[in-house]
């Protein structure tokens, strides 16, 4: 082995590693940090930048599944990073008990405020503060292939029509077939986006009506493992086991729906961009979100919050940030980026009676906005990760065809283990 | 195998065979026995991999028509393209491949030479303490770092090493299991080679460099393959110490793209996935000869 | 340049000099070692002390033993440990086994035998992401690749992932999909390590290829497989990328790792405390298990 060629290359090696540790100079300028999944997020940054040139947001890409904990390890430790916190809705009060975000109050203006639609503005507030300015609205719509539900001989909802879950059952049934009998579907009937979220299912017992959690919102023991509970996930089990209209495993419903195999399927408003570019070769639509007849209607739509890390070392900095991509100018560029839908109740309305909106694809973005009034904010309980975690083991197991009951009362007992330790002492 | 048994006798006299044609044909079956169970492993190997290298030449409207339900043609995308691939390129794959390579890079060297130093030190030289210094090198492995992975960020953090590229590279140069294979590797060289130059008055570090690392190559090349591979797929550590665009790494690149906000761009992970895999196999695999021959030559032969 | 030393003193001098020579041989490494490996060991230790759960005043704050007492009484975390044992039990013995037969496979010197090798590496070199996508298609229980390959054999589709009683094992072969390759490659070091003389001397003997195998080339690599045994152990012990990418630990807690509920209490849950606690606890087994491994397999002089 060379040895001076060895030695010059550590040499080298070194020298870039001392370089690049080197402090950016120019102390004037405030970089900001900020770890996201959200598309559009680079724009949104840059469009910040041109108001304010000595401001620049570093956007730390990562996976949807990598924001929470990538984000909660930061905080946990105290550190000054990411100064502006992405914050899904229903951890608000999970974030705000714990201190990690700034209370905005002071600083947000309050016709910003009275403009964003009442559930993400509840969703934003802990403890009587407002943490986490909502940026987004992800208002759930059913989408429908209407070639397959033709082909059943029936005819897909109207664009303000609501179904009842127990016409969407029928239709499943109907659309459900197994042409060359090998034991799996050719079409599938219903699916959820996210079969296994509370996010997407929390309307199945909350639409009987009945509560998703205690009213000290730290009991969950004797109300998700309560009579209508197991009712309500009877038939999501029942789904995938003894009616067989709704897939086992991990496909994505997206790609099932997109394949043609699938002939209802819920899922987010921001799928609906994603079927007007990489356009659908079939015939389809999108509904209201459906509800049990006699009961009411609830539907998931709280989204993302931006916060300010409480530690952050460029507060008004980063306070001006979480305020211009939570204004109307930012939800027009998330819309135009994205096809996501602002937290506006104004802009919400303005879509709905634009005209260019008027006929399918683009309606689906009607019938998305117009599900605004409905949308209902998940549990706002400060042991919402622990909630939402060990739910999505019972719902997994229930549409692997477990116990209904059991399933729900061994995770009502873990959850509210974990709730416990909130408890004052 | 080679041995005749009475009955192999019997029954070639039946069939007046000769000896050597008797031995061939029990060589053909071996062979044909071997082959058939050689094979059967490289597709029970091959076959996921096959697949996602297939995909990757597909387009957002083909990739999943063949796997829904699984057939034979998933394998052979009919009308294959390279989108996803210039897809990926335009996200910045490309740096994210040159970063990791650079980070390979600099840990294979310097973890190369402070494992060769500390394998040195343990396997030929005399010093106090060294039983104890050696389990607390062996121990290091016996606790993997994810155990560990939120004490170290809050360590690297306090160096103020978040976003830079030490903080990716320091804390993986002291390799427990790298130390090990060297220490394993020098114990095994003649002491004669050793004595010579010492005798002549060479240093123990001229002893080091002229002497031992030159006849050690396939432990260095061992341990590079350890440590690049290391680099090369971390995923956790990277994203948490740096996770800026700019020291964006490859398996961090392929866990976002084509996962954007519950749009699964599939044909574009695939297409990163496909790289991010086919890369360490192309460096590896002409190493292999002699990445065998490290761990031969680390006395772990029985 | 090596320069002759024919002074005494010169020789004094460089004894004294060489005293420290090991220790500078040995600064980067240990150095190295006890910042980023052992100052986070105490200090996850010292974690497992503290909580940040359990006030509503909130804060870290100091409470002994109590995450212990917590652990004791939870009946997940038992099972977790219960379910790691059983996979523990399974897992280290299969991948070992199946190495050694396939390190003996690709050992037969035959035509080609490198490009067999050369592919047997390649699982080693994708990350375990990448294989979770791959083998969570292929172990699909409507559309995976594998109920495809049943069903044209005419077998019954099987529901593997998701289904309690078959998801550890599904879990299992997929890391063995990884780790016996990956293994192997060290007896395949060991076999040819072993002198043609000894295995001639069977071969004159008569001993048939399985008879070589046990009792002659099974003892001669005892070391290499008490090594190979203790690494797998502890990388198995605190294994759960492929349990968080494809199962969440169920069907019914039926794949739920201690290092995956640590996982989840520490990095979904944010309470630290409890999390370093259970890994405290999941160390001292692995030194209990790696004892018990140097124990059984220590070489007999």
């Amino acid at each position: 082995m060379n040895r001076h060629r060895m030695s010059r290359l550590l040499f080298f090696f070194t020298l870039v590693l001392l370089v690049s540790a080197m402090p950016v100079a120019g102390q004037e300028a405030v970089e900001l940090s900020w770890i996201t999944d959200l598309p559009g997020a680079e724009e949104v940054a840059a469009r910040f930048s041109e108001y304010h040139p000595h401001i620049t947001v570093r956007v730390d890409k990562v996976s949807f599944r990598e924001v929470f904990q990538q984000n909660q390890i930061r905080l946990g430790s105290g550190s000054p990073e990411p100064d502006i916190v992405s914050v899904d809705a229903p951890v608000v009060a999970s974030y705000g008990f714990r201190g990690w975000l700034l209370p905005l109050d002071d600083v947000f203006p309050a016709e910003q405020i009275d403009g964003w639609v009442d559930a993400l503005h509840e969703s934003s507030m802990y403890d009587g503060q407002l943490l986490a300015p909502p940026i987004w609205n992800s208002a759930q719509v059913m989408f429908y292939n209407a070639d397959l539900l033709e082909a059943a001989g029936l005819a897909g909802p109207a664009a303000d029509e609501r179904w009842t879950w127990e016409q969407v059952t029928e239709a499943a049934q109907a659309m459900a077939t197994d042409a060359d009998d090998d034991g799996v579907n050719d079409v599938w009937g219903l699916q959820f986006g996210q079969y296994n979220r509370i996010y997407q299912l929390q309307p199945i017992p909350e639409s009987l009506p009945t509560a998703v959690l205690g009213e000290d919102a730290l009991t969950v023991e004797g109300i998700i493992d309560s009579d209508d509970w197991v009712k309500a996930f009877t038939w999501f089990g029942d789904l995938h086991n003894a009616l067989g209209v709704s897939p086992q495993g991990g496909i994505s419903s997206g790609e099932l729906f997109r394949n043609n195999q699938l002939g209802l399927y819920v899922d987010g408003g921001w799928m609906i961009n994603q079927f007007i570019n990489d356009p659908l070769e079939f015939n389809w639509g999108a509904a209201p979100h459906p509800y049990w007849e006699g009961g009411e209607v609830t539907v998931p739509g709280d989204s993302w919050h931006l916060g300010v890390n409480a530690n952050t070392e460029h507060p008004e900095a980063a306070v001006e940030f979480v305020k211009f991509a939570s204004s109307e100018e930012a939800g027009r560029l998330w819309f135009d980026v994205w096809g996501v839908w602002p937290a506006h109740k104004a802009m919400l309305a303005e879509f709905a009676e634009d005209p260019a909106n008027a006929e399918f694809p683009q309606k689906a973005f009607v019938v998305a906005a117009n599900e605004a009034p409905f949308v209902t904010p998940r549990p706002l309980t400060v042991g919402y990760l622990e909630y939402e975690e060990i739910l999505s083991d019972a719902f997994e197991d229930i549409r692997n065809g477990a116990d209904v009951a059991e399933a729900l009362s061994q995770a009502a007992g873990r959850i509210q283990r974990e709730m416990d330790k909130y408890r004052p002492q | 195998m080679h041995q005749d048994s009475p009955s192999d006798h019997d029954s070639a006299r039946g069939f007046r065979l000769e000896p050597a044609t008797i031995t061939r044909l029990r060589k053909w079956r071996r062979y044909a026995l071997l082959y058939c169970l050689l094979i059967a492993l490289a597709i029970l190997i091959l076959l996921p991999i096959a697949w996602i290298i297939a995909s990757s030449f597909t387009t957002r409207e083909t990739v999943w028509k063949n796997v829904l339900p699984f057939s034979w043609r998933a394998f052979f995308p009919t009308e294959p393209t390279l989108d996803a691939y210039h897809a990926i390129f335009e996200k910045d794959f490309g740096r994210a491949l040159l970063n990791t390579f650079f980070l390979g890079a600099v840990t294979v060297v310097v973890g190369i030479a402070v494992g060769a130093m500390a394998g040195f030190a343990f396997a030929r030289l005399q010093f106090r303490g060294k039983n104890l210094l050696f389990a607390l090198v062996v121990f290091s492995f016996m606790i993997p770092g994810d155990l560990t992975v939120i004490p170290s960020f809050v360590l690297v953090r306090d160096l103020g090493w978040l976003n830079t590229w030490q903080g990716l590279i320091v804390p993986g140069l002291a390799n427990g299991i790298v130390i090990f294979l060297f220490r394993q590797f020098f114990a095994e060289i003649p002491q004669d080679l050793i004595d010579a130059p010492r005798v002549d008055g060479a240093t123990w570090t001229q002893v080091f460099l002229r002497i031992v690392l030159p006849i050690s190559l396939p432990a260095v090349i061992s341990a590079g393959v350890i440590l690049f591979l290391g680099q090369w797929n971390n995923f956790f550590w990277p994203l948490l110490v740096a996770p800026t665009p700019e020291l964006r790494v490859v398996q961090v690149a392929v866990s976002i793209i084509g996962v954007e906000q519950q749009v699964s761009l599939w044909e574009q992970m695939f297409a990163s996935s496909t790289l991010a895999m086919l890369v360490p196999v192309l460096l590896i695999l002409p190493f292999q000869r002699y990445y065998v021959g490290g761990i031969l030559g680390s006395g772990l032969k029985g | 340049m090596p320069r002759p030393d024919h002074h005494g003193a010169a020789m004094l001098t460089r004894v004294r000099i060489e005293r420290w020579t090991p220790y500078m041989f040995l600064a980067p490494a240990i150095l190295l070692l006890i910042v980023f490996r052992y100052i986070p060991i105490l200090l996850g230790f010292e974690e497992s002390l503290f909580t940040n759960a359990l006030s509503q005043v909130g804060g870290r704050r100091f409470v002994g033993l109590d995450n212990f007492l917590l652990l004791y009484e939870d009946p997940v975390v038992w099972q977790s440990f219960q379910v790691t044992l059983v996979f523990s039990l399974v897992v280290n013995p299969l991948q070992v086994g199946l190495a050694l037969l396939l390190a003996e496979l690709i050992n037969q010197r035959v035509p080609g035998i490198a490009v067999f090798r050369a592919i047997y590496l390649v699982p080693l070199a994708i990350s375990i992401n990448v294989t979770a996508i791959a083998w969570g298609l292929a172990l699909d229980p409507n559309y995976g690749l594998i109920n495809g390959v049943l069903r044209t054999l005419g077998l019954p589709r099987q529901p593997f992932l998701i289904h309690p009683s078959q998801a550890l094992w599904s879990i299992i072969g997929i890391i063995s999909w990884i780790g016996v390759p990956y293994w192997s490659l060290f007896f395949l070091a060991g076999l040819q390590g072993i002198s043609s003389d000894v295995l001639e001397s069977a071969h004159v003997d008569g001993a048939s290829s399985l008879r070589t195998f046990i009792s002659i080339k099974l003892p001669l690599l005892r070391r290499v497989i008490a090594f190979v045994l203790v690494t797998d152990t502890v990388t198995n012990f605190t294994l759960f990328a492929p349990v968080y990418l494809l199962t969440r630990g169920g069907p019914q807690l039926s794949t739920h790792l201690v290092m995956y509920e640590a996982w989840r209490r520490g990095l979904v849950y944010g309470d630290i405390g409890i999390a370093s606690a259970i890994i405290s606890v999941l160390v001292i087994v692995v030194i209990i298990f790696v004892a018990v491994e140097f124990i059984v397999l220590r070489p007999q002089h």
